[in-house]
Protein backbone atom coordinates (compact mmCIF):
# COMPACT_ATOMS: atom_id res chain seq x y z
CA UNK A 1 0.00 0.00 0.00
CA UNK A 2 1.34 3.32 -0.66
CA UNK A 3 0.01 5.30 1.91
CA UNK A 4 -2.41 4.85 4.53
CA UNK A 5 -5.23 7.98 4.08
CA UNK A 6 -6.33 8.67 8.68
CA UNK A 7 -8.04 10.91 10.34
CA UNK A 8 -6.72 13.34 12.91
CA UNK A 9 -9.29 14.10 15.89
CA UNK A 10 -7.68 16.49 18.89
CA UNK A 11 -9.77 16.08 21.63
CA UNK A 12 -8.32 19.26 23.82
CA UNK A 13 -9.80 21.51 20.79
CA UNK A 14 -13.40 19.91 20.07
CA UNK A 15 -16.31 22.41 21.78
CA UNK A 16 -18.82 19.43 20.81
CA UNK A 17 -20.60 21.35 18.08
CA UNK A 18 -21.20 18.44 15.64
CA UNK A 19 -20.60 20.61 12.38
CA UNK A 20 -18.58 17.54 11.25
CA UNK A 21 -21.57 15.21 11.65
CA UNK A 22 -24.07 17.35 10.13
CA UNK A 23 -21.76 18.30 7.03
CA UNK A 24 -21.17 14.67 6.98
CA UNK A 25 -24.99 13.54 7.06
CA UNK A 26 -26.32 16.42 4.15
CA UNK A 27 -23.23 15.67 1.55
CA UNK A 28 -24.20 12.27 1.75
CA UNK A 29 -28.10 13.07 2.46
CA UNK A 30 -28.10 10.21 4.50
CA UNK A 31 -31.55 8.81 5.83
CA UNK A 32 -33.34 9.18 9.59
CA UNK A 33 -30.79 6.89 12.04
CA UNK A 34 -27.51 7.06 9.65
CA UNK A 35 -24.99 8.75 11.11
CA UNK A 36 -21.39 7.91 9.64
CA UNK A 37 -19.48 10.46 12.09
CA UNK A 38 -20.46 10.24 15.48
CA UNK A 39 -20.26 13.00 18.46
CA UNK A 40 -19.87 11.28 21.61
CA UNK A 41 -19.92 13.17 24.73
CA UNK A 42 -18.30 11.44 27.61
CA UNK A 43 -18.77 12.66 30.83
CA UNK A 44 -18.29 11.46 34.66
CA UNK A 45 -16.71 12.51 38.26
CA UNK A 46 -18.84 13.43 41.26
CA UNK A 47 -18.85 16.61 43.74
CA UNK A 48 -17.13 16.12 47.24
CA UNK A 49 -18.20 17.51 50.43
CA UNK A 50 -15.05 19.45 52.68
CA UNK A 51 -16.29 20.61 55.40
CA UNK A 52 -19.02 22.94 54.12
CA UNK A 53 -17.77 23.43 50.98
CA UNK A 54 -18.80 20.96 47.47
CA UNK A 55 -15.60 20.52 45.59
CA UNK A 56 -16.28 19.50 41.72
CA UNK A 57 -15.17 16.75 40.34
CA UNK A 58 -16.66 16.37 37.04
CA UNK A 59 -15.57 17.06 33.72
CA UNK A 60 -16.37 16.42 30.10
CA UNK A 61 -15.40 16.03 26.81
CA UNK A 62 -15.90 15.28 23.10
CA UNK A 63 -14.77 12.71 20.74
CA UNK A 64 -15.39 12.94 17.06
CA UNK A 65 -15.49 9.50 15.59
CA UNK A 66 -16.43 7.93 11.41
CA UNK A 67 -14.95 4.85 10.42
CA UNK A 68 -10.86 4.72 11.25
CA UNK A 69 -10.32 2.42 7.78
CA UNK A 70 -8.47 0.47 9.83
CA UNK A 71 -5.22 -1.05 8.40
CA UNK A 72 -6.53 -4.77 9.91
CA UNK A 73 -10.40 -4.17 9.29
CA UNK A 74 -12.50 -6.53 11.22
CA UNK A 75 -15.54 -5.74 8.60
CA UNK A 76 -13.18 -6.28 5.42
CA UNK A 77 -11.95 -9.73 6.66
CA UNK A 78 -15.54 -11.30 8.05
CA UNK A 79 -17.98 -10.06 4.68
CA UNK A 80 -19.04 -12.84 3.13
CA UNK A 81 -19.67 -11.19 -0.04
CA UNK A 82 -16.36 -9.35 -1.20
CA UNK A 83 -18.21 -6.49 -0.70
CA UNK A 84 -15.63 -4.47 1.27
CA UNK A 85 -12.74 -3.65 -0.31
CA UNK A 86 -9.41 -1.06 0.57
CA UNK A 87 -8.22 1.23 -1.59
CA UNK A 88 -4.50 1.81 -2.29
CA UNK A 89 -4.84 4.95 -0.36
CA UNK A 90 -6.47 2.82 2.69
CA UNK A 91 -10.08 3.74 2.39
CA UNK A 92 -12.22 1.32 2.92
CA UNK A 93 -15.29 1.07 0.83
CA UNK A 94 -18.52 -1.14 0.86
CA UNK A 95 -20.38 -1.92 -2.56
CA UNK A 96 -23.39 -1.73 -2.24
CA UNK A 97 -24.49 -3.56 -5.22
CA UNK A 98 -22.37 -6.71 -3.73
CA UNK A 99 -23.71 -6.50 -0.29
CA UNK A 100 -26.36 -8.65 1.14
CA UNK A 101 -26.85 -6.78 4.29
CA UNK A 102 -26.44 -9.24 6.81
CA UNK A 103 -24.78 -7.08 9.43
CA UNK A 104 -22.26 -9.36 9.96
CA UNK A 105 -19.34 -6.58 9.65
CA UNK A 106 -21.74 -4.55 12.37
CA UNK A 107 -21.28 -7.29 14.64
CA UNK A 108 -17.91 -7.17 14.95
CA UNK A 109 -16.50 -3.45 14.37
CA UNK A 110 -15.14 -2.01 17.51
CA UNK A 111 -15.94 1.72 16.36
CA UNK A 112 -20.07 0.90 15.18
CA UNK A 113 -18.98 2.37 11.37
CA UNK A 114 -21.53 0.16 9.09
CA UNK A 115 -24.57 0.98 9.90
CA UNK A 116 -27.61 -0.71 7.96
CA UNK A 117 -29.76 1.27 5.97
CA UNK A 118 -33.00 -0.22 6.41
CA UNK A 119 -34.14 1.68 2.50
CA UNK A 120 -31.57 -0.13 0.49
CA UNK A 121 -31.31 -3.48 2.81
CA UNK A 122 -27.49 -2.65 2.37
CA UNK A 123 -24.49 -1.88 4.54
CA UNK A 124 -23.16 1.87 4.64
CA UNK A 125 -20.38 3.92 6.17
CA UNK A 126 -17.90 6.57 5.97
CA UNK A 127 -16.02 6.08 2.82
CA UNK A 128 -13.44 9.28 3.42
CA UNK A 129 -15.40 11.20 1.02
CA UNK A 130 -12.88 9.26 -1.45
CA UNK A 131 -14.86 11.50 -4.88
CA UNK A 132 -13.20 14.88 -2.84
CA UNK A 133 -10.33 13.21 -1.89
CA UNK A 134 -9.73 12.22 -6.17
CA UNK A 135 -10.27 15.91 -6.34
CA UNK A 136 -7.81 16.78 -4.12
CA UNK A 137 -10.11 18.25 -1.55
CA UNK A 138 -10.51 17.36 1.98
CA UNK A 139 -13.60 15.80 3.75
CA UNK A 140 -16.69 16.92 4.42
CA UNK A 141 -16.01 16.69 8.43
CA UNK A 142 -12.49 18.02 8.03
CA UNK A 143 -13.60 20.96 6.12
CA UNK A 144 -16.39 21.96 7.73
CA UNK A 145 -14.93 21.80 11.76
CA UNK A 146 -14.60 25.28 13.31
CA UNK A 147 -12.27 24.47 15.58
CA UNK A 148 -9.73 22.53 13.42
CA UNK A 149 -9.79 19.69 15.60
CA UNK A 150 -10.20 17.23 12.39
CA UNK A 151 -7.74 16.93 10.12
CA UNK A 152 -6.37 14.14 7.40
CA UNK A 153 -3.81 12.99 5.41
CA UNK A 154 -1.44 10.00 5.39
CA UNK A 155 -1.01 8.15 8.22
CA UNK A 156 2.90 8.25 8.86
CA UNK A 157 2.99 12.15 8.11
CA UNK A 158 -0.28 12.57 10.59
CA UNK A 159 1.95 10.51 13.29
CA UNK A 160 4.80 12.91 12.64
CA UNK A 161 2.96 16.57 13.06
CA UNK A 162 0.80 15.11 15.72
CA UNK A 163 2.50 13.09 18.57
CA UNK A 164 -0.40 11.76 20.04
CA UNK A 165 -2.20 7.93 20.49
CA UNK A 166 -4.60 5.99 18.37
CA UNK A 167 -6.94 5.25 20.98
CA UNK A 168 -8.52 7.52 24.15
CA UNK A 169 -11.04 6.54 26.65
CA UNK A 170 -13.71 5.02 25.69
CA UNK A 171 -12.23 3.68 22.12
CA UNK A 172 -11.11 -0.07 22.40
CA UNK A 173 -7.86 -1.34 22.06
CA UNK A 174 -5.71 -0.62 18.92
CA UNK A 175 -4.65 -3.41 18.81
CA UNK A 176 -7.90 -5.12 18.25
CA UNK A 177 -8.33 -3.63 14.38
CA UNK A 178 -5.00 -1.23 14.44
CA UNK A 179 -6.99 2.20 13.20
CA UNK A 180 -5.61 4.88 11.12
CA UNK A 181 -6.64 7.70 13.19
CA UNK A 182 -4.41 9.92 15.63
CA UNK A 183 -5.97 11.32 18.28
CA UNK A 184 -4.85 14.31 20.58
CA UNK A 185 -6.16 13.04 23.96
CA UNK A 186 -8.29 15.66 26.20
CA UNK A 187 -6.83 16.11 29.08
CA UNK A 188 -9.44 14.37 31.47
CA UNK A 189 -9.33 11.32 29.03
CA UNK A 190 -7.11 9.14 32.09
CA UNK A 191 -9.88 10.40 34.93
CA UNK A 192 -12.84 9.32 32.77
CA UNK A 193 -10.95 6.02 32.55
CA UNK A 194 -10.58 5.51 36.33
CA UNK A 195 -14.01 6.70 36.79
CA UNK A 196 -15.59 4.27 34.31
CA UNK A 197 -17.23 7.91 33.12
CA UNK A 198 -19.93 7.02 30.70
CA UNK A 199 -21.24 8.46 27.02
CA UNK A 200 -23.89 11.54 28.09
CA UNK A 201 -25.42 11.08 24.43
CA UNK A 202 -26.16 7.89 23.96
CA UNK A 203 -30.18 8.56 22.73
CA UNK A 204 -28.38 10.64 19.94
CA UNK A 205 -25.44 8.43 18.36
CA UNK B 1 -27.74 -6.96 17.56
CA UNK B 2 -31.90 -5.64 17.49
CA UNK B 3 -33.70 -8.50 19.91
CA UNK B 4 -33.27 -11.73 18.89
CA UNK B 5 -32.46 -13.08 15.83
CA UNK B 6 -35.95 -15.38 15.38
CA UNK B 7 -34.14 -16.29 11.30
CA UNK B 8 -30.32 -17.33 13.04
CA UNK B 9 -32.01 -19.07 15.73
CA UNK B 10 -34.03 -21.41 13.34
CA UNK B 11 -30.87 -21.27 10.55
CA UNK B 12 -28.04 -22.38 13.60
CA UNK B 13 -30.53 -24.92 14.61
CA UNK B 14 -31.88 -26.82 11.67
CA UNK B 15 -28.53 -26.64 9.90
CA UNK B 16 -27.13 -28.29 13.13
CA UNK B 17 -29.90 -30.95 13.46
CA UNK B 18 -29.29 -31.63 9.76
CA UNK B 19 -25.81 -32.86 10.61
CA UNK B 20 -26.19 -34.26 13.87
CA UNK B 21 -28.83 -36.46 11.97
CA UNK B 22 -26.73 -37.59 9.02
CA UNK B 23 -24.12 -38.38 11.35
CA UNK B 24 -25.38 -40.33 13.64
CA UNK B 25 -27.57 -42.49 10.98
CA UNK B 26 -24.80 -42.70 9.44
CA UNK B 27 -23.12 -44.60 12.46
CA UNK B 28 -26.03 -46.05 14.01
CA UNK B 29 -28.20 -47.66 11.26
CA UNK B 30 -24.47 -48.01 8.94
CA UNK B 31 -22.94 -50.04 11.43
CA UNK B 32 -25.66 -52.46 11.89
CA UNK B 33 -26.22 -53.20 8.50
CA UNK B 34 -22.75 -53.91 7.98
CA UNK B 35 -22.64 -56.37 10.75
CA UNK B 36 -25.66 -57.79 9.74
CA UNK B 37 -23.72 -58.93 6.18
CA UNK B 38 -27.53 -57.66 4.58
CA UNK B 39 -27.88 -54.95 2.18
CA UNK B 40 -25.89 -51.75 3.45
CA UNK B 41 -28.57 -49.83 2.32
CA UNK B 42 -31.15 -49.39 5.32
CA UNK B 43 -34.72 -48.10 5.25
CA UNK B 44 -33.69 -46.00 8.22
CA UNK B 45 -30.75 -44.46 6.02
CA UNK B 46 -32.68 -42.96 3.32
CA UNK B 47 -35.32 -41.55 5.31
CA UNK B 48 -32.33 -40.01 7.17
CA UNK B 49 -30.89 -38.43 4.57
CA UNK B 50 -34.36 -37.09 2.98
CA UNK B 51 -35.23 -35.49 6.31
CA UNK B 52 -31.46 -34.67 7.06
CA UNK B 53 -31.24 -32.75 3.30
CA UNK B 54 -34.50 -31.37 4.11
CA UNK B 55 -33.58 -29.72 7.27
CA UNK B 56 -30.62 -28.42 5.46
CA UNK B 57 -33.00 -26.91 3.05
CA UNK B 58 -35.17 -25.59 5.01
CA UNK B 59 -31.92 -23.70 7.21
CA UNK B 60 -30.89 -22.48 3.90
CA UNK B 61 -34.69 -21.19 3.83
CA UNK B 62 -34.93 -19.29 7.23
CA UNK B 63 -31.15 -17.47 6.46
CA UNK B 64 -32.83 -15.50 3.75
CA UNK B 65 -34.91 -13.77 6.26
CA UNK B 66 -32.28 -12.04 8.12
CA UNK B 67 -30.56 -10.63 4.40
CA UNK B 68 -31.39 -6.79 3.99
CA UNK B 69 -30.71 -7.73 0.01
CA UNK B 70 -31.30 -11.62 -0.54
CA UNK B 71 -31.11 -10.79 -4.45
CA UNK B 72 -26.87 -10.35 -3.75
CA UNK B 73 -26.61 -13.66 -2.45
CA UNK B 74 -25.23 -15.27 -5.49
CA UNK B 75 -22.02 -13.17 -4.13
CA UNK B 76 -21.86 -15.05 -0.60
CA UNK B 77 -19.36 -17.67 -1.63
CA UNK B 78 -16.71 -14.53 -2.93
CA UNK B 79 -14.79 -13.95 0.20
CA UNK B 80 -14.27 -17.75 1.34
CA UNK B 81 -10.56 -17.38 1.50
CA UNK B 82 -10.93 -14.83 4.80
CA UNK B 83 -14.57 -15.24 5.87
CA UNK B 84 -16.27 -17.83 8.20
CA UNK B 85 -19.52 -17.07 7.19
CA UNK B 86 -18.02 -17.04 3.45
CA UNK B 87 -17.17 -20.87 4.40
CA UNK B 88 -19.78 -21.87 6.60
CA UNK B 89 -22.01 -21.37 3.33
CA UNK B 90 -19.55 -23.42 1.19
CA UNK B 91 -20.36 -26.44 3.44
CA UNK B 92 -23.67 -26.33 4.22
CA UNK B 93 -23.90 -26.23 0.71
CA UNK B 94 -21.65 -29.02 -0.04
CA UNK B 95 -23.33 -30.99 2.57
CA UNK B 96 -26.72 -30.81 0.66
CA UNK B 97 -25.63 -31.52 -2.41
CA UNK B 98 -23.98 -34.55 -1.40
CA UNK B 99 -26.85 -35.80 1.19
CA UNK B 100 -28.94 -34.82 -2.01
CA UNK B 101 -27.09 -37.43 -4.26
CA UNK B 102 -26.62 -39.82 -1.69
CA UNK B 103 -30.71 -39.73 -0.92
CA UNK B 104 -31.46 -40.48 -4.87
CA UNK B 105 -28.69 -42.56 -5.24
CA UNK B 106 -29.73 -44.99 -2.60
CA UNK B 107 -33.49 -44.98 -3.17
CA UNK B 108 -32.37 -46.06 -6.77
CA UNK B 109 -30.25 -48.51 -5.30
CA UNK B 110 -27.60 -47.09 -7.94
CA UNK B 111 -24.56 -47.23 -5.39
CA UNK B 112 -21.85 -49.42 -4.76
CA UNK B 113 -20.91 -50.02 -0.95
CA UNK B 114 -17.73 -48.39 -1.29
CA UNK B 115 -19.03 -45.50 -3.00
CA UNK B 116 -21.43 -45.54 -0.62
CA UNK B 117 -19.10 -45.15 2.60
CA UNK B 118 -16.93 -42.73 -0.09
CA UNK B 119 -19.61 -39.98 -0.41
CA UNK B 120 -20.81 -40.42 3.27
CA UNK B 121 -17.17 -39.95 4.63
CA UNK B 122 -17.15 -36.90 2.46
CA UNK B 123 -20.88 -35.59 3.28
CA UNK B 124 -20.59 -36.28 7.15
CA UNK B 125 -16.76 -34.50 7.11
CA UNK B 126 -18.43 -31.27 5.23
CA UNK B 127 -21.08 -30.98 7.72
CA UNK B 128 -18.56 -30.91 10.78
CA UNK B 129 -16.84 -28.08 8.65
CA UNK B 130 -20.25 -26.56 8.80
CA UNK B 131 -20.52 -26.11 12.36
CA UNK B 132 -16.81 -25.54 12.83
CA UNK B 133 -17.46 -22.56 10.08
CA UNK B 134 -20.65 -22.06 11.78
CA UNK B 135 -18.63 -22.01 15.68
CA UNK B 136 -15.64 -19.57 14.22
CA UNK B 137 -17.73 -17.26 12.18
CA UNK B 138 -19.69 -16.44 16.27
CA UNK B 139 -16.35 -16.31 17.80
CA UNK B 140 -15.50 -12.87 16.74
CA UNK B 141 -12.46 -11.28 19.10
CA UNK B 142 -15.14 -8.02 20.23
CA UNK B 143 -17.30 -10.17 20.97
CA UNK B 144 -16.57 -11.75 24.33
CA UNK B 145 -19.94 -13.96 24.73
CA UNK B 146 -19.44 -15.62 21.83
CA UNK B 147 -15.48 -15.95 21.41
CA UNK B 148 -14.57 -18.72 23.20
CA UNK B 149 -14.61 -22.43 23.12
CA UNK B 150 -18.52 -22.56 24.55
CA UNK B 151 -19.50 -21.59 21.22
CA UNK B 152 -18.19 -24.81 19.55
CA UNK B 153 -18.73 -27.16 22.19
CA UNK B 154 -22.72 -26.36 22.74
CA UNK B 155 -22.92 -26.21 18.91
CA UNK B 156 -21.18 -29.78 18.10
CA UNK B 157 -23.11 -31.11 21.12
CA UNK B 158 -26.52 -29.55 20.28
CA UNK B 159 -26.06 -31.13 16.82
CA UNK B 160 -25.41 -34.42 17.58
CA UNK B 161 -27.98 -34.32 20.48
CA UNK B 162 -30.90 -32.77 18.36
CA UNK B 163 -29.58 -35.23 14.89
CA UNK B 164 -29.66 -38.77 17.34
CA UNK B 165 -33.47 -37.65 18.85
CA UNK B 166 -34.63 -36.62 15.74
CA UNK B 167 -32.96 -40.08 13.89
CA UNK B 168 -34.83 -41.78 16.73
CA UNK B 169 -38.50 -40.20 16.52
CA UNK B 170 -38.11 -41.10 12.74
CA UNK B 171 -37.14 -44.67 13.40
CA UNK B 172 -39.82 -45.29 16.30
CA UNK B 173 -42.45 -43.79 13.55
CA UNK B 174 -41.21 -46.71 11.41
CA UNK B 175 -41.60 -49.10 13.46
CA UNK B 176 -44.66 -48.06 14.75
CA UNK B 177 -45.86 -48.57 10.73
CA UNK B 178 -44.62 -52.09 10.78
CA UNK B 179 -47.87 -53.44 12.80
CA UNK B 180 -49.56 -53.74 9.75
CA UNK B 181 -46.97 -55.79 8.03
CA UNK B 182 -46.86 -59.89 8.01
CA UNK B 183 -45.28 -61.29 11.14
CA UNK B 184 -42.19 -62.42 9.11
CA UNK B 185 -42.01 -59.56 7.65
CA UNK B 186 -42.32 -57.42 11.10
CA UNK B 187 -39.92 -59.76 12.87
CA UNK B 188 -36.86 -59.10 10.88
CA UNK B 189 -37.49 -55.25 10.44
CA UNK B 190 -38.15 -55.01 13.87
CA UNK B 191 -35.38 -56.61 15.56
CA UNK B 192 -33.50 -54.32 13.70
CA UNK B 193 -34.93 -50.92 14.62
CA UNK B 194 -34.86 -52.21 17.82
CA UNK B 195 -31.09 -52.24 18.23
CA UNK B 196 -31.21 -48.97 16.89
CA UNK B 197 -33.45 -47.44 18.61
CA UNK B 198 -31.51 -48.99 22.28
CA UNK B 199 -28.40 -47.24 20.64
CA UNK B 200 -30.31 -44.15 20.36
CA UNK B 201 -31.65 -44.03 23.54
CA UNK B 202 -28.00 -45.12 25.43
CA UNK B 203 -26.38 -42.47 23.31
CA UNK B 204 -28.67 -39.74 23.76
CA UNK B 205 -28.20 -40.30 27.55
CA UNK B 206 -24.67 -39.54 27.17
CA UNK B 207 -24.97 -36.48 25.31
CA UNK B 208 -28.00 -34.76 27.15
CA UNK B 209 -25.47 -35.65 30.11
CA UNK B 210 -22.77 -33.84 28.16
CA UNK B 211 -24.98 -31.11 27.15
CA UNK B 212 -25.93 -30.37 30.65
CA UNK B 213 -22.35 -30.20 31.76
CA UNK B 214 -21.34 -27.74 28.85
CA UNK B 215 -24.27 -25.54 29.70
CA UNK B 216 -22.78 -24.85 33.20
CA UNK B 217 -19.52 -24.81 32.63
CA UNK B 218 -20.13 -22.35 29.89
CA UNK B 219 -22.74 -20.21 31.81
CA UNK B 220 -20.24 -17.57 32.81
CA UNK B 221 -19.51 -16.87 29.23
CA UNK B 222 -22.73 -14.92 29.12
CA UNK B 223 -22.07 -12.60 32.44
CA UNK B 224 -21.82 -8.99 32.15
CA UNK B 225 -18.57 -7.21 31.19
CA UNK B 226 -16.76 -5.34 33.68
CA UNK B 227 -16.43 -2.56 30.52
CA UNK B 228 -19.10 -0.04 30.58
CA UNK B 229 -18.63 0.29 26.76
CA UNK B 230 -19.94 -3.24 25.76
CA UNK B 231 -22.04 -1.75 22.84
CA UNK B 232 -25.86 -4.22 23.53
CA UNK B 233 -24.84 -4.72 27.36
CA UNK B 234 -27.87 -4.83 29.06
CA UNK B 235 -28.77 -6.61 32.69
CA UNK B 236 -29.24 -9.97 30.95
CA UNK B 237 -28.61 -11.68 34.97
CA UNK B 238 -32.56 -12.23 35.62
CA UNK B 239 -33.41 -12.91 32.11
CA UNK B 240 -30.54 -15.48 31.49
CA UNK B 241 -30.95 -16.83 34.74
CA UNK B 242 -34.29 -18.01 34.76
CA UNK B 243 -33.51 -18.99 31.03
CA UNK B 244 -31.02 -21.49 31.64
CA UNK B 245 -32.96 -22.79 34.70
CA UNK B 246 -35.41 -23.89 32.51
CA UNK B 247 -33.47 -25.35 29.88
CA UNK B 248 -31.58 -27.87 32.80
CA UNK B 249 -34.57 -28.81 34.15
CA UNK B 250 -35.80 -29.83 30.75
CA UNK B 251 -32.31 -31.42 29.74
CA UNK B 252 -32.90 -33.29 33.67
CA UNK B 253 -36.09 -34.76 33.10
CA UNK B 254 -35.71 -35.71 29.61
CA UNK B 255 -32.49 -37.60 31.19
CA UNK B 256 -34.35 -39.07 33.85
CA UNK B 257 -37.19 -40.22 31.18
CA UNK B 258 -34.48 -41.71 28.99
CA UNK B 259 -32.85 -43.76 32.52
CA UNK B 260 -36.50 -45.28 32.76
CA UNK B 261 -36.68 -46.32 29.44
CA UNK B 262 -33.48 -47.84 29.88
CA UNK B 263 -34.91 -49.26 33.24
CA UNK B 264 -37.83 -50.75 31.43
CA UNK B 265 -37.49 -51.87 28.11
CA UNK B 266 -36.46 -55.44 28.02
CA UNK B 267 -36.76 -56.00 31.37
CA UNK B 268 -40.41 -55.85 31.77
CA UNK B 269 -41.09 -57.69 28.25
CA UNK B 270 -42.53 -54.12 27.06
CA UNK B 271 -40.41 -53.02 23.76
CA UNK B 272 -40.50 -49.45 22.28
CA UNK B 273 -44.11 -49.08 21.06
CA UNK B 274 -45.23 -49.54 24.36
CA UNK B 275 -43.10 -46.37 25.10
CA UNK B 276 -42.91 -44.65 22.07
CA UNK B 277 -44.84 -41.23 23.47
CA UNK B 278 -42.69 -41.11 26.10
CA UNK B 279 -40.27 -40.65 23.66
CA UNK B 280 -41.63 -38.61 21.94
CA UNK B 281 -41.60 -36.18 25.41
CA UNK B 282 -37.83 -36.25 25.27
CA UNK B 283 -37.58 -35.16 21.71
CA UNK B 284 -40.11 -32.27 22.69
CA UNK B 285 -37.75 -31.84 26.01
CA UNK B 286 -34.37 -31.25 24.31
CA UNK B 287 -35.83 -29.37 21.03
CA UNK B 288 -37.55 -26.65 23.53
CA UNK B 289 -34.15 -26.55 25.66
CA UNK B 290 -31.66 -26.24 22.71
CA UNK B 291 -34.31 -23.37 21.32
CA UNK B 292 -34.07 -21.51 24.47
CA UNK B 293 -30.46 -21.89 24.63
CA UNK B 294 -30.32 -20.70 20.90
CA UNK B 295 -32.36 -17.59 21.62
CA UNK B 296 -30.40 -16.74 24.81
CA UNK B 297 -26.78 -17.06 22.84
CA UNK B 298 -28.29 -13.96 20.65
CA UNK B 299 -29.53 -12.50 23.03
CA UNK B 300 -26.13 -12.38 24.63
CA UNK B 301 -24.81 -10.44 22.33
CA UNK B 302 -22.44 -7.30 23.06
CA UNK B 303 -19.54 -5.94 21.47
CA UNK B 304 -16.43 -3.90 23.07
CA UNK B 305 -16.23 -0.69 21.94
CA UNK B 306 -18.35 1.97 21.13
Amino acid sequence: MAKQLAFYFDASACSGCKACQLACKDKHDLDLGLLWRRVYEVAGGEWTQKGNAWIPGVFAYNLSLSCNHCQKPICLTSCPTGAISKRKDGIVLIDSARCIGCRYCEWGCPYGSPQYDEVTGTMTKCHFCYDYIDEGKPPACVAACPMRALDFGPLARLKKKYPGAQDMYPLPPASLTEPAIVIKPHKDSPKASEANASVANREEV
Amino acid sequence: MGGTEWSLVLFTLLVQAAVGLFLTSEVMAGSLARNSRRDSISPEHVQANVLSLALAVAGIGFSFFHLGSPENALHVLNNWQSSWLSREILFVLIFAVLSAALSFLRWKRALSASTQRIMAVLAGASGLMLIFSMSKLYMLPTVPPWNNLGTPVVFFAAALLLGCQIFGLTSSVGIYRLRHLPIEAKNIFAGRSQKILGRIVRFSLLLIILQFSFVLLFYERFHLPAHKFAVGAQDLDLKFQSGFVVRLSLLAIAALVLIFLLTRIGKTGAGWPDYRFLAYGVFCLVLISEFIDRCLFFAAYYRLGL
